[in-house]
């Protein structure tokens, strides 16, 4: 059952008030607003309405969103996802221009951009794939050059092995996971692609357990996420080549510990880092990370692991506090809700809702994800098994 | 974008050129903006000319000023275009006019005040910086983004590159001064461990200094138990004490 609220707010109370303490406090009393309002309903999924939104989006967007228009492959898998795990999808219509447009998208020479004429991005390319996984057809399979990809994410690998972003872009986690993501759905990971990911990976763990974007950063749930699953993609590489446990010196007791603890009881959500505040999309980045940890403890340590986070307190952030009235998620009340955010919560609704403990009966599920990758396990199993037997045949 | 802006971007070469120039950016524009796509943006027409201009001329591979003006307009309209920032580094590097590092520079100051959380502007201030050579200006830079928000990840992870690549020391007291404003700054705490005991550091192994910091961390609980960073801080440097005193 929830705890009470009230007085986990009074729990809290400390000493000595300082910036962190102050803006923490504020977040916690709006929870305590929503909870107090007499008019509230039942916690529940507003499915139509989400739905409303994303084919909303799909059709148009506003200008606000020229922002993001170095991202327009990430526009198309947020929706295709969010979609995706609300069991709807486009019409065929729309299926056919979403295709034709990520093959706009595509670099002559390998990877994916921003958009049309941009140069091909690590991460546009892992949302462009991840969205023609979820399209899911050998129509949308065949739109990626398999050869020129693999090509393309040789040049951009570094010799202490992380992997730059483009050409002439940054360095950081975000590159090695987006790159191994790829090559791993696509079947392209080789020893080449592969050296030293590994020991790049075992320098992120920050002092505090979790992992940074570069080695010595802070702890940092998106980079967390990001450096793990790298290192669970890594480890099934080496569980097919040489039949181990893929060598690395995190200590991932601590990374466990570090995480399990950035879910806030009052809250119910996931914070990203240490002394900062809840945010909806950390549902995904954290929850998922618990979820790639706890398979990793069971497949490496005897015992099973006791670190399981409460799924009940996280669908009750997503779902009483970041619904927002229309359709779509926000990071947390009094912020606007967005594509990215929406995205995010619904992915972690889908994590929530494998970590339940079985008390409260649900009566619907989100369908589960495959969180190495962040798409449904029917679309990774079908575009993985497409494109790798595909490769083999090149 | 203004009439001036057009002129500013000396398009008047020949009219041969010039029509063929605006005849690649109407074709770039109707690729651009074809229907068939995933939520189409409302887009407004400058933006599109400007980013359509950009386009051509990195297509053309043409490393000149009025490609570092096309080039700056786009970014004014869309700072996280990263496509843009590539080029202009690509530009800098051919034309290499050291008047043109420092212009760059206060572009990028400009830029990132208003933009703090922007991945592509913090990266272009690397990348000048092993030209300018110029340390203690992005010490100061970081300084003021950091005075406005104390937890900005680029700003502190920019900090620490700065620090590692100019071998920067007696940096002890930045984190000192940023914990007494907010002793609950993970970041700051995270600052602190970073300039005492990374691998560039004399002090990577004193038992001493570890065991100082220790008893800095136990005076910052005093202020309050219920702090997550001190506690990760103090476990981390009393481990880290037992390690080096087993390898003695």
């Amino acid at each position: 059952m929830f705890r009470d609220l009230k007085s986990l707010y009074l729990q809290n109370e400390q000493t000595y008030p300082t910036e962190t303490y102050l803006v923490q406090r504020q977040v916690e009393r709006s929870i305590l607003k929503i909870e107090q309002e007499p008019l509230r309903g039942e916690d529940r999924l507003n499915k139509e309405e989400h739905k409303e939104y994303l084919h909303q989006s799909l059709k148009q967007l506003p200008t606000s969103y020229q922002a993001l228009d170095a991202s327009q492959p990430w526009l198309c898998y947020w929706i295709l996802h969010a979609l995706d795990l609300l069991e709807d999808e486009p019409t065929e219509e729309e299926k056919i221009g979403i295709l034709e447009h990520l093959s706009r998208c595509q670099s002559p020479n390998g990877g994916f951009g921003g958009g049309y004429g941009q140069v091909a991005h690590l991460a546009t390319t892992y949302a462009a794939v991840c969205a023609l996984c979820i399209l899911g057809t050998p129509e949308a399979f065949d739109v990626i050059h398999l050869d020129k990809l693999y090509m393309w994410l040789l040049t951009l690998k570094n010799s202490d092995g992380s992997f730059r972003v483009t050409e002439l872009g940054e360095s950081d986690v975000r590159g090695l996971y987006c790159a191994l993501a790829v090559a791993h759905i696509c079947g392209l990971l080789t020893s080449e692609l592969v050296e030293n990911c590994s020991t790049y990976i075992s320098r992120l763990q920050s002092f505090d357990g979790g992992l940074g974007g570069e080695p010595f950063n802070e702890g940092h749930g998106g980079y967390s996420y990001c450096g793990f699953a790298a290192l669970c993609i890594l480890d099934e590489y080496w569980q097919q080549t040489e039949s181990k446990c893929v060598p690395h010196s995190l200590d991932i007791k601590k990374l466990q510990f570090w995480v399990i603890n950035r879910q806030l009881p009052l809250e119910g959500g996931f914070q990203g880092r240490v002394n900062k505040l809840v945010d909806s999309c950390y549902s995904f980045w954290q929850g998922g990370l618990l979820t790639l940890l706890e398979f990793w403890t069971r497949k490496y340590q005897k015992r099973n692991t006791s670190f399981r986070f409460s799924g009940e307190d996280l669908e009750r952030y997503l779902l009483r506090y970041c619904q927002c009235r229309g359709g779509g998620f926000r990071d947390k009340p009094g912020k606007p809700r967005d594509l990215y955010h929406t995205c995010y919560a619904l992915s972690g609704l889908s994590v929530a809702h494998q970590n339940l403990s079985g008390t409260v009966t649900h009566q619907y599920l989100l369908p589960k994800i495959n969180a190495l990758l962040n798409v449904r396990m029917e679309r990774f199993e079908l575009a993985a098994t497409y494109l790798r037997n595909k490769k083999r045949m090149e | 974008m203004s009439q001036s802006h057009f002129q500013d971007l000396d398009l008047r070469t020949d009219t041969k050129a010039l029509l063929e120039l605006c005849q690649d950016v109407i074709q770039d524009i109707e690729e651009y903006i074809k229907p068939e796509r995933s939520a189409p943006i409302k887009y407004e027409i400058d933006f599109l000319w400007i980013s359509a201009l950009f386009r051509i001329l990195l297509k053309r591979k043409e490393y000149s000023e009025r490609a570092l003006k096309v080039s700056l307009a786009a970014i004014y309209n869309n700072p996280a275009d990263y496509s843009c920032w590539d080029f202009r580094r690509q530009i800098l590097k051919s034309l290499q006019q050291c008047s043109l590092f420092q212009q760059e520079l206060e572009i990028c100051n400009e830029l990132c005040l208003q933009n703090p959380k922007n991945y592509q502007i913090w990266f272009h201030r690397r990348f000048l910086c092993t030209f300018l050579e110029n340390p203690l200006q992005e010490l100061q830079f970081t300084e003021i983004t950091l005075l406005e928000d104390a937890k900005n990840y680029h700003a502190w992870s920019h900090r620490q590159w700065v620090v590692d690549h100019f071998q920067v020391l007696d940096e002890e007291a930045f984190s000192k001064k940023f914990l007494e404003m907010d002793f609950r700054n993970n970041s700051a705490w995270n600052y602190r461990y970073f300039t005492l005991f990374s691998n560039m550091r004399t002090t990577v192994n004193s038992l001493e200094l570890r065991q100082s910091e220790a008893s800095y961390a136990w005076e910052m609980l005093q202020r309050s138990f219920m702090n997550e960073s001190a506690w990760y801080y103090l476990w981390k440097v009393v481990n880290d004490g037992k390690s080096i005193a087993a390898s003695v």
